[in-house]
């Protein structure tokens, strides 16, 4: 389980990047490069909370 | 820093506070070189680099100044942390107050927390404006300008206000939750950055028409639309030189001023220093160059390329505003918002917690709780006003120049007076609460290195570093005085002493 939600997590980083690049070069659109990194930005914060310093969690 | 307190500190009972803040760190408390690398690089990207960025646009950047020169500057930082802050901190492996504590006396420490308190206000104060700024994206309140040093309207108070009060009763009641989301939110905060950087060179690219086929291609872009060279009137005027400087003296408080003993003493080797890297080559080169290319387009796209056309722009009072919310907006949508939201709160929110503490230390017997409300409350006071964020690379400097000669005081303190046959840590030995020495060299530094500002036009960026061998060299000439006259003072009571009896004796005789 830990394993899968580290990888959804270090997908959504690729992705952070790939959205930016895949718009520089001219395979994306503005506004679809816009909405997809919202999403990855939600699946980051809803994931990464899951693995990521669960010992020092509040 | 409390992200560096090991977990087992917390059931050591001779660790005070559970961070061994009155005793050297343990061997088996020590950390190793990874979580020195996370720390730098979460800390070092922050929502003041999304002000600082276009700030070095309005100061007139060229592209090899503020390429070479971020490069150098932060080499040059690397270096201080490596050279002058882990060697004393992985020996002595004391935090900065208690080291200085024994030097100068705890009353110097209440200065020294004082003094830091307030710049941690004034720091918190622009992060706090950045967040303001996202949020004034979505409410269509008029934002400030650059020209604004006071509140420009009723809905950027009330933004400025509640993103204050949020802060400071997160800040006032649960410290660990922020600091826990900070780890979460830092990795995905970087790439957000790379992000701005990579959107807004397609938008040169296609402006300018420009065929990117080589890294030469690239450079050509950089140098005649990006950083074009061209200086704002009314803004400082940067070379390669004030780069390099800024970039080095950004955190000066932090190396030179040896603010990050604290940290680096629980570090196992020295060399663990060369972690910070992480944060000066993420933070303070690639979001800097990010976040100044997101504002140099807004500079491009409004024709100011020329010294002429800026200005006229300038007297006209149409020079773009630098504001990171709605630059983020454009660039990234509401993604990069949520990055100037996040950068903002999650590094104003430690800003603002270790302002408490140090301002708690003056006043021990009010509640750390009631101190970080007020300690935020002045800082939401002071983010009000965005001329503290517009001018944040002044502040930036002033910051570290007001801490510098302590980190100096230090320095000579831990390697030069033993080697002078003087005393190290004088005021524990002396059991003095405040040493004129280190008063001494603080304050006439402070003077000496204000006074070169006002009246010799040396610029602030520049005076650091003479200010440091200032500081060394008063701290050494006090110290031999100080130290000498009580030497003298203490062998005149053992003179006394020793004739007191025969007196007496010879007295009692007669």
């Amino acid at each position: 389980m830990r394993l899968m939600l580290q990888t959804v997590s270090l997908a959504m980083l690729v992705l952070t990047v790939l959205f930016p690049m895949l718009y520089l070069f001219d395979a994306m659109a503005d506004a679809t490069m816009k909405w997809s990194l919202l999403i990855v930005t939600v699946v980051w914060f809803l994931v990464t909370p899951l693995w990521m310093g669960r010992s020092q969690a509040p | 820093m409390s992200d560096m307190t090991p977990d087992t500190a917390d059931n050591d009972p001779t660790a005070v506070g559970g961070e061994y803040e009155r005793q050297p760190v343990p061997e088996r408390s020590r950390l190793g070189f990874k979580n020195f690398i996370g720390m730098y690089a979460g800390e070092h990207t922050a929502g003041t680099e999304l002000m600082i960025g276009p700030l070095f646009v309005l100061a007139g950047v060229s592209a090899f100044d503020v390429v070479v020169g971020l490069i150098v500057g932060n080499a040059l930082a690397v270096l201080s942390w490596m050279l002058l802050t882990a060697p004393i901190g992985t020996r002595a492996r004391l935090t900065l107050y208690y080291q200085l504590e024994k030097i100068a006396g705890r009353h110097t420490v209440i200065l020294y927390n004082l003094a830091n308190g307030l710049a941690f206000c004034f720091l918190a104060g622009a992060m706090i404006t950045v967040s303001a700024t996202a949020v004034g994206v979505w409410f269509g309140f008029p934002l400030p300008t650059l020209a604004d040093l006071a509140p420009n309207s009723l809905g950027w108070v009330l933004a400025v206000l509640v993103v204050g009060a949020f802060i400071t009763i997160v800040a006032a009641y649960g410290y660990r939750f922020v600091s826990w989301f900070a780890n979460i939110a830092a990795p995905w905060m970087v790439l957000i950055f790379l992000g701005f950087g990579i959107v807004s060179l397609k938008w040169f690219i296609d402006a300018t028409g420009t065929e990117v086929g080589s890294a030469g291609d690239l450079w050509a872009l950089a140098e005649t639309a990006i950083w074009t060279g061209v200086h704002v009137p009314g803004q400082p005027d940067f070379t390669l030189w004030h780069v390099i400087f800024f970039a080095w003296f950004a955190n000066m408080a932090m190396h030179v001023g040896m603010a990050d003993l604290s940290v680096l003493r629980f570090a196992r080797k020295s060399w663990y220093s060369i972690a910070s890297a992480a944060g000066m080559y993420v933070g303070h080169f690639m979001a800097w160059l990010a976040a100044s290319m997101l504002f140099a387009f807004q500079m491009y796209q409004a024709g100011l390329t020329s010294e002429s056309a800026v200005v006229s722009a300038a007297r006209a009072g149409n020079i773009p505003n630098p504001l990171p919310g709605p630059l983020a907006d454009q660039a990234l949508g509401v993604a990069g918002l949520i990055c100037v939201i996040i950068a903002g709160w999650t590094t104003a929110n430690p800003t603002i917690y270790r302002a408490g503490l140090a301002f708690q230390a003056i006043v021990p017997h009010v509640s750390r709780f009631r101190v970080t409300i007020g300690t935020g409350l002045l800082t939401t006071f002071v983010a009000m006003f965005p001329g503290v964020a517009m001018q944040l690379l002044g502040f930036v400097a002033l910051y570290g120049l007001l801490l510098m000669p302590i980190g100096a005081v230090i320095f000579i303190d831990y390697w030069v007076l033993p080697k002078l046959g003087l005393t190290r840590f004088y005021a524990e030995q002396a059991g003095h609460t405040l040493t004129m020495p280190v008063l001494g060299a603080w304050l006439i530094t402070l003077a000496i290195c204000l006074g070169l500002v006002q009246f010799a036009d040396i610029e602030i960026f520049f005076v650091a570093l003479p200010g440091w061998f200032i500081a060394a060299l008063l701290f050494i000439a006090l110290s031999f005085l100080a130290q000498k006259s009580r030497r003298s003072h203490a062998s005149g009571t053992l003179d006394v002493t020793a004739a007191a009896p025969t007196s007496a004796t010879s007295s009692t005789r007669e």
